[in-house]
């Protein structure tokens, strides 16, 4: 069984900006979910967008359950929640989910029975009729409704909290967790260090585009420690 | 195939819903219906340009070409540009969707909104033909496929340039100033062709003369120019000579905008 995703010496530079990425190994099992964590420009965005061939890399290689992740076929059973999510503002978030389950294959009955579902779970189906008139914890709940369309094997979620009210994140957290419990592998970006402990069993620290840390929760906290104190630990450590 | 045509229906469902087509049909039928006034009303034009037919004449070659015109560059500027600086397309294109495929869905949503509002507009003008039992505007709208095909080279060419530039009313102005273009240049390069103008001018402008869109022309409308004296505009359309080298020509500029498209957005960032 090939992991979910296969990391190897990622390096990607762009060509105005000193940050990206500088060499990263990461191997993600299937099943797992994994946070990856960094002060902000890290490179954790490059990276998830390097993940989903949203960006070409410099160098190195990713797979994605044994495909380079370049390939557009590899990205099939993938579901992504970007930082800032964007839609057509003049369709109806029904068409919205059409729009990407039909991009994924899916037809008839059961699209429309997914889309039901998916629009119930995030507390969308009674939303107004255009994204347009969408608030911006409206418009992330729409995300990781499409994100979750048809069941992906992995889903990538990019700060999928923000914006989110408590009530919004307890249902980001609960569909999470149903996730992981079907045995699709989650990655997830997050500044939450609270959220990431409660969810995930593999944690990567990046810092400046190189990787500080990388394990499972219990290796890297040590008994009567917890995620911050390591995190602020490791990046403090690494300097400027 | 599938991919793209759900991409292109996305994009028409979009257009429709800014009510743009809708706004640019009312206006079409306005201009057409218009006509009939025009050309009923014979005492204002005989004042004006001559007879009716000639006043609306001109309006149909003018106006209604000019909303099309419109209508073509308004559906087009946003297909690649802002998608892309404000993410919308990010999440498209982290499904199983290449660049190409999503570049050519929004191209052919556009296309086909337009090629619409052309049978719109042939169908008003045929019915007030019927009606009056004239021949208006019928030298262009007459072989609409070939205006559509020209407006299908404009939205080509401003998705083109929508992924050149951020800036959709900037890629409009390139894309429109690159698609009228053409006649003057092909006017510059009858003085090549005559041998009037040679050297680096003459190189110049015969390079700028491959690099301008060749559009159909109808065979009535080269009749019409060649009757009416007007001997560039006619010498201009017939520096293609026969009609399959023309369409050649038209096409293979047509699949070159297309194909370059297809590159731009390929190394385009998200």
């Amino acid at each position: 069984m090939p992991p979910a995703v296969e990391v190897e010496s990622l390096v990607k530079h762009y060509r105005r900006s000193r940050r990206g990425l500088n060499g990263i190994d990461l191997t993600v099992g299937q099943g797992e979910v994994f946070a990856l964590l960094g002060p902000n420009g890290a490179g954790k965005t490059t990276f998830v967008k390097c993940l989903l061939g949203l960006l070409q890399p410099t160098s190195g290689s990713i797979s994605l359950f044994g495909d380079a992740a370049g390939n557009p076929a590899a990205r099939r059973g993938v579901g992504f929640v970007p930082e800032t999510p964007r839609f057509p503002d003049f369709l109806s978030p029904r068409e919205v989910l059409r729009l990407h389950g039909r991009l994924i294959g899916l037809e008839g009955g059961d699209l429309n029975r997914m889309i039901d579902e998916r629009l119930e779970a995030v507390d969308l189906a009674d939303a107004p009729n255009r994204v347009r008139a969408f608030s911006k914890g409206m418009i992330r709940r729409l995300a990781v409704a499409q994100a979750l369309l048809g069941e992906p094997r992995l889903v990538v979620l990019d700060e999928p909290t923000a914006d989110l009210d408590p009530l919004g994140r307890r249902s980001v957290r609960n569909q999470i967790a149903a996730v992981k419990e079907r045995g699709a592998t989650v990655i997830l970006n997050s500044h939450l260090l609270s959220e990431v402990e409660r969810l995930c069993d593999h944690v990567a620290i990046v810092h400046k585009g190189r990787l500080l840390a990388d394990g499972g929760i219990d290796e890297l906290v040590p008994e009567g420690q917890d995620l911050e104190s390591v995190f602020v630990d490791l990046v403090e450590g690494a300097g400027n | 195939m599938n991919t793209v045509l759900t991409i292109a229906r996305a994009s028409i469902t979009e257009h429709v819903r800014r009510r743009l087509v809708l706004f640019f049909g009312v206006l079409v039928a306005l201009a057409a219906v218009g006509l009939i006034y025009v050309s009923l009303s014979d005492d204002l034009t005989s004042t004006l340009l001559g007879t009716a037919v000639g006043i609306a004449t001109f309006f149909s070659l003018t106006l209604l070409q000019g909303l099309a015109t419109l209508a073509a560059v308004a559906v087009s500027m946003n297909n690649i540009g802002r998608p892309f600086a404000d993410g919308e397309a990010m999440l498209i294109l982290a499904r199983p969707v290449a660049r190409w495929q999503y570049a050519l869905g929004r191209l052919l949503g556009s296309a086909a909104l337009v090629v619409a509002l052309c049978l719109l507009l042939v169908v008003l003008l045929q019915g007030i033909n019927l009606i009056e039992g004239r021949n208006l505007g019928m030298d262009l709208w007459g072989h609409w496929a070939t205006q559509a095909f020209n407006l299908v080279l404009l939205v080509a060419i401003t998705t083109l340039m929508s992924a050149l530039f951020g800036n959709p009313i900037l890629a409009a102005f390139v894309a429109f100033f690159v698609y009228a273009s053409s006649n003057f240049v092909s006017t510059l390069y009858l003085l090549v062709d005559t041998g009037r103008v040679g050297g680096v001018p003459g190189a110049v402008v015969t390079a700028l003369w491959y690099l301008t869109p060749k559009t159909l022309v109808s065979p009535l409308a080269m009749e019409r120019i060649a009757e009416g004296g007007n001997l560039v505009g006619a010498s201009t359309m017939l520096l293609i000579p026969s009609t399959g080298a023309r369409v050649a020509w038209s096409l293979a500029y047509l699949a070159a905008t297309v194909a370059l498209t297809f590159v731009l957005v390929q190394r385009k960032e998200l």
